[in-house]
């Protein structure tokens, strides 16, 4: 019987066949990074319990303003409905913890972590890349780190934040639309030279 | 000089040391970095560039910028080709190649030009009245009409180019880059607002690039303008967009903006648009837009050689050319004696004024005067000669009332007529924004009123016609746009501006010629759709009076130019016959885009393998490795089925449906949707979406649920499982899922909100493989160490979870098929390992990997719905014989109510049943009509249609089934299904083919 770190894995962008590398001086570059968990996190921000527990399991609690990010040193939580987040993290063990945490709460936690995969986009013309297709107003006084969308790029659906000043994205996509999002990001990226970064 | 016999010693923006080669209907040229197609035509002394629409009367070039309505050029060739593009805007590269349009054989002489000859024949409404009957042969009337009217050809294939998109906001948007909104630019740009300034030319400064006579701060107005963009580009949250048409102006502050990136430089560099599309999202706008000059209406005032006044000055100032040699000026106006003056100082001769005007004085005259130029005042222009350039012109003076003339024709020699009748204001973006316009008498022409949007209109657009009041105005009202726009500051103060005193214009919207209007030769009005002054009278005496009406039944203001030049001679013509103000008869409406845009822009990247996203599992690359065949459904790729060398569709399909009964298939079933389900009241929630009873449903277990809308018809299927204590997994068909969440969400958040539960999509979680078939447990067993797969311990809908191929997964004991089967649910990442480790195991079992055609061809056998194809909406429970499902003893759930009506059961209804075919070797088309009563040709009564039909192995015959009204009670009938070349004799049956009494399901 096989050993679970022994089989295979295939990320969302596997079958792509992606080659690392490209000019030094690129404007933007680009990531996959497949596996960190992630977890739908669902609960009632007035619940004070709730907030506590949540607080508990992540370092942070949950933020209640739409449309923003906390984080800790374990995750990052992404403010998504006004009862959702979007939780990620590296730690393999998240999903265990959180939903110990909130047991016996109005609250759920749903493993999302394979139902996405994330692309990180980074670089001086990241911004100039996403606003070819994303129609959220992007700019350094509307839009910065800890901030977080859920909107269209291109013609699908994603939920993305950033994360430094550089600026750099973080955009979670639907496995399956990855490799869309991939074309469409490498190709609309072009005009400025793109370089794709292995995750680690 | 190289034959640039008309290129000005000593003016012109254009770069003399950078000589540019092009070819105009394969003739080559010379012109100069900074020349537009016209001018460096009109440098070369070319004058006719095109035959009109209708006519096919030789043209010109009237105008110098986007309203040009004649020189329309067919640039480039192959799939680069572009058609209807204006010379007046097509900047010049060495190798461009620009054509004529609509002529046959060659521009000079044209064989359809003999329309107009027979113009008679070609009054208002013309193709109304002639081609409306009898009405089957419009198609072939259109189509020689589409030949002969034609004007430039599309491309035959694939576009090459790169297209654009952006999404931009602004706090301040300004269109227009002349002295106005260069102005409204620097006091918004002054606050610290983001402000995008937008200009269709190459060059900022707008009118300010075609004057030698005014001055701003003491220096030249292009020196103004290197300044003003000098200081804009300092400025980091300004951005400059030269080249680009705000196109559209939308609701809510939503402009687009097409800006040509590289169409100037030939060849786009690489990875460079062609064009791009601008998105823009401004809190407030500002246009200014300027104005466009209205030509004179007098007789063959079309005559190539007729120019706008204002455009021969640009072409004298801006370019260096000049477009004649001796000029005749009409006007109405002062504005055109500054053009009298331009030409005298580039020394082109003005032969004559010819103003309609009863007495003119005012510094312009009398400077016009000194240079000694004659002015013939209340003279109006009676004919023109010369049918290829203009050479010369008779002049008589008007009557007392402007609509005869008197005396005796003089005649002046001249190879140039530049006309002026005045000023439009380029209202067209606050028209399409909603904005009211209203009549300003002194200009003769509409200007903005109250504006329904966030805006301000500030300079010739505002009818704001001075220098000085311009500029005072942009940096106020730019200063403003960024104040509301939440910025604080105050407008700079204004520079001091000089230019020529004008006194008013005589609006005299139709000059009489010698002969009745329509008789000898004819006043143009619409240049680009043929339309004559006599044209607009006719349609008003024949009851068009309705200005829209005007417009579609002349054609006036249609084609690419939109009316730019002649919307309001018409209007004013119109309102004329009609004894009624300009106002009163209003204008038609105005709509994007303001010039024509290739639809390549409004496309951009959504081309080749970004048309449309192809979503893809896990699996899908093994399925290709292994030469499937596959299908579209909704975004997903599916693997169709899996051909061995050399077999047909068909033995394919039995192969792979026999496989499954005999032994053991294999399915990626990864794309259903699955929606995970958690809360102490999950359990009463579905209860109350599904139609049958959820409240006691055991942890591991599974139970299939219909879901219906509220009127009652079946919306979506599938199996949901109890996973743990208020935990459930929810699957739904793969095209139902993102609206059955939809559907969950909104009636938790609209209708039960108390319910405490909470969903999340985790369709990709996992990767799904359906293992099916009497084999299939011993496959399974192989790999799996931790499940009891014995029938008691593991009975049909039940779920697991153990380890598969050293797998976490869940095993799932549902059937699709009818056979023992197993869905196996691991986390996506390991989809791929887990079915080649069933591949493996099932070797020795000759485990066969089957698509989506075999999947429905078991299931169909097994009379199993699919939502979609049996049903279409209209579709419900009872019909599709599915009243076992729904509970006669919840209080409710979504449908119950409409599903109770009686009508819901009547007999008559279209009802799902079987239908076998006389020869089991024929399967029907699915959509096949079925009917009782036979006829020899359709019509036919329809009793309902096919909605699955296959060949199945397993039954030996062709199976199908269909939606039949009252389908239940007609069992034992036979029916017909007339097709193109035969009828099919059926039979109805029970929707169920094989394994009738369900023995197959333990294996």
């Amino acid at each position: 019987m096989a050993d679970l770190e022994t089989l295979t894995t295939r990320t969302a962008l596997d079958p792509m066949d992606i080659v690392i590398g490209g000019p030094s001086d690129a404007g933007v570059t680009l990531t996959e990074i497949p596996f960190q968990t992630r977890l739908v996190l669902r609960g009632l921000p007035s619940d004070k319990k709730f907030t506590a527990a949540v607080k508990g399991a992540l370092g942070v609690e949950p933020p209640s303003k739409p449309g923003t990010v906390t984080s800790s040193k374990t995750a990052r939580v992404l403010w998504t409905a006004p009862n959702e987040w979007m939780v990620y993290s590296d730690d393999t063990g998240l999903a265990a913890t959180l939903t110990k945490a909130v047991a016996g709460l109005h609250a759920a936690v749903t493993e999302v972590t394979e139902h996405y995969t994330l692309i990180r986009l980074s670089g001086r013309h990241a911004r100039d890349v996403m606003i070819k297709g994303c129609a959220i107003d992007l700019h350094p006084r509307e839009f910065g780190p800890g901030q977080c969308v859920q909107s269209h790029l291109g013609r699908i659906t994603v939920l993305f934040d950033q994360t430094d000043e550089t600026p750099s994205y973080h955009i979670l996509v639907r496995a399956s639309f990855a490799e869309y999002l991939w074309m469409y990001l490498e190709d609309a990226g072009l005009e400025f030279g793109v370089r794709i970064e292995a995750a680690g | 000089m190289s034959g640039q016999s008309f290129r000005i010693r000593d003016k012109g923006r254009i770069d003399r040391s950078k000589p540019v080669r092009f070819t105009f209907d394969g003739k080559s040229y010379e012109g100069f970095e900074g020349d537009t197609l016209a001018s460096a035509l009109i440098a070369n002394g070319v004058h006719l560039i095109g035959r009109s629409f209708k006519y096919h009367r030789p043209r010109g070039i009237l105008a110098a910028g986007s309203e040009e309505p004649n020189a329309l050029i067919q640039l480039g060739g192959g799939n680069k080709s572009e058609p209807n593009l204006r010379a007046t805007q097509i900047e010049i590269f060495d190798g461009l190649e620009a054509a004529s349009q609509n002529r046959w054989p060659c521009l000079k002489f044209d064989v359809g030009a003999v329309n107009s000859v027979f113009h008679r024949l070609f009054p208002a409404g013309f193709y109304y009245k002639t081609f409306m009957w009898p009405a089957s042969l419009w198609l072939k009337y259109e189509h020689v009409i589409r030949h002969a009217a034609g004007l430039g050809k599309a491309p035959p294939d694939r576009d090459p180019d790169r297209y654009e998109k952006v999404h931009a906001h602004a706090d301040v948007l300004i269109v227009g880059g002349g002295p106005a909104g260069l102005a409204a630019a620097l006091a918004a740009g002054k606050t610290g607002a983001r402000v995008i300034l937008a200009d269709e030319t190459a060059d900022w400064g707008g009118s300010l690039l075609s004057e030698s006579d005014c001055e701003i701060d003491g220096k030249e107005p292009a020196r103004w303008v290197e300044e003003s963009v000098a200081e804009l580009e300092a400025m980091p949250e300004v951005t400059l967009v030269k080249r680009c048409t705000i196109t559209g102006y939308y609701d809510h502050n939503y402009l687009t903006g097409l800006e040509r990136v590289s169409d100037h430089l030939g060849a786009a560099p690489e990875h460079t648009p062609r064009q791009r599309l601008w998105k823009i999202r401004a809190k407030r706008v500002v246009l200014a837009t300027g104005a466009l000059e209205r030509p004179l209406v007098f007789t063959d005032n079309d005559r190539p050689g007729v120019m706008l006044s204002s455009a021969v000055r640009t072409y004298v100032n801006r370019y260096g050319v000049l477009p004649g040699r001796k000029t005749v000026i009409f006007t109405n106006n002062d504005d055109a004696y500054r053009t009298a003056l331009a030409l005298e100082d580039a020394h082109g001769r003005v032969a004559a004024i010819v103003d309609v005007r009863t007495s003119v004085t005012g510094p312009l005259a009398d400077a016009v005067r000194a240079k000694g130029i004659t002015v013939y005042e209340n003279h109006g222009i009676v004919s023109v000669q010369g049918t290829q350039k203009v050479t010369s012109v008779e002049v008589m003076q008007l009557d007392a009332n402007g609509t005869g003339v008197t005396g005796t024709a003089k005649s002046v020699n001249c190879d140039l007529i530049a006309m002026s009748g005045g000023w439009n204001p380029t209202v067209h973006l606050f028209s399409q924004s909603k904005g009211k316009l209203t009549w300003d008498t002194e200009m003769a022409a509409f200007i903005p009123g109250t504006a329904s949007q966030a805006l301000a209109s500030t300079g010739a657009c505002n009818g704001t016609m001075g220098l000085a009041d311009s500029l005072k105005e942009g940096l106020k009202l730019g200063a403003e746009a960024a104040r509301e726009a939440g910025h604080k500051g105050r407008a700079p103060a204004a520079p001091k501006a000089t230019e020529p005193e004008q006194g008013g214009l005589r609006p005299l919207w139709i000059t009489p010629g010698k002969a009745k209007l329509g008789r000898k030769g004819k006043h143009f009005v619409d240049f680009q759709n043929d339309v004559t002054a006599a044209d607009v009278q006719l349609a008003a005496r024949e009851g068009y009076r309705s200005v829209e009406h005007l417009k579609r039944y002349t054609t006036t203001g249609m084609g690419t130019d939109q009316g730019k030049t002649s919307n309001v001679n018409a209007l004013a013509i119109l309102s004329d016959v009609l004894a009624s103000d300009i106002p009163a008869v209003g204008t038609t409406t105005f709509r994007p885009p303001y010039t024509p845009a290739t639809i390549g822009a409004y496309t951009g990247r959504n081309v080749g393998k970004l048309f449309e996203p192809v979503r893809k599992t896990r699996i899908d690359e093994w399925a290709r490795a292994n030469g499937a065949k596959f299908e579209h459904v909704g975004q997903w790729m599916r693997a169709w089925y899996f051909p061995k060398q050399g077999e047909t569709f068909r033995q394919a399909i039995d192969r792979e449906v026999k496989a499954v009964r005999d032994g053991c298939g294999i399915l990626d079933a990864s794309t259903l949707g699955k929606i995970d389900i958690q809360g102490p009241d999950a359990a009463e929630f579905l209860n109350r979406i599904y139609t049958n009873a959820w409240l006691k449903l055991g942890v591991g277990r599974c139970r299939y649920g219909l879901m219906l809308k509220e009127d009652g018809m079946v919306m979506d299927d599938g199996v949901t499982t109890c996973i743990g204590e208020n935990h459930y997994h929810m699957t739904t068909t793969t095209g139902g899922a993102a609206n059955v969440l939809s559907w969950l969400e909104e009636w938790h958040q609209t209708e039960w909100p108390d319910l405490k539960v909470f969903f999340s999509s985790v369709t990709e979680q996992w990767s799904v493989v359906a293992i099916n078939g009497p084999k299939s447990r011993a496959v399974l067993q192989k790999l799996c160490e931790d499940v009891d797969f014995s029938a008691e311990a593991f009975p049909f809908m039940a779920m697991k979870e153990g380890t598969v191929a050293g797998i976490p997964a869940r095993l799932y004991r549902i059937s699709f098929t009818g056979e023992l089967s197993f869905e196996i649910n691991v986390p996506a990442r390991y989809g791929l390992a887990l079915w080649e480790a069933l591949m493996e195991a099932g070797k020795e079992f000759d485990i066969t990997p089957y698509g989506t055609e075999t999947m429905h061809v078991l299931r169909a056998e097994k009379g199993f719905i699919i939502v979609g194809q049996e049903t279409d909406g209209t579709v419900n429970p009872l019909d599709l014989g599915m009243d076992w499902i729904v509970s006669k003893k919840k209080p409710d759930f979504v449908g119950k109510r409409s599903l109770e009506r009686e009508s819901m059961a009547s007999p008559d209804r279209k009802q799902l049943v079987g239908l076998l075919t006389e020869d089991p070797q024929t399967v029907l088309p699915e959509g096949g009509h079925v009917v009782e009563k036979l006829k020899p040709e359709p019509p036919m009564e329809m009793l309902g249609h096919v909605t699955s039909s296959y060949y199945s192995p397993n039954c030996g015959r062709s199976i199908a089934m269909a939606l039949i009204k009252g389908g239940h009670a007609r069992h034992g009938q036979t029916l017909h299904v007339p097709l193109e070349d035969k009828v099919v004799k059926v039979t109805v049956t029970e929707p169920r083919f094989f394994d009738l009494e369900g023995e197959r399901i333990d294996g």
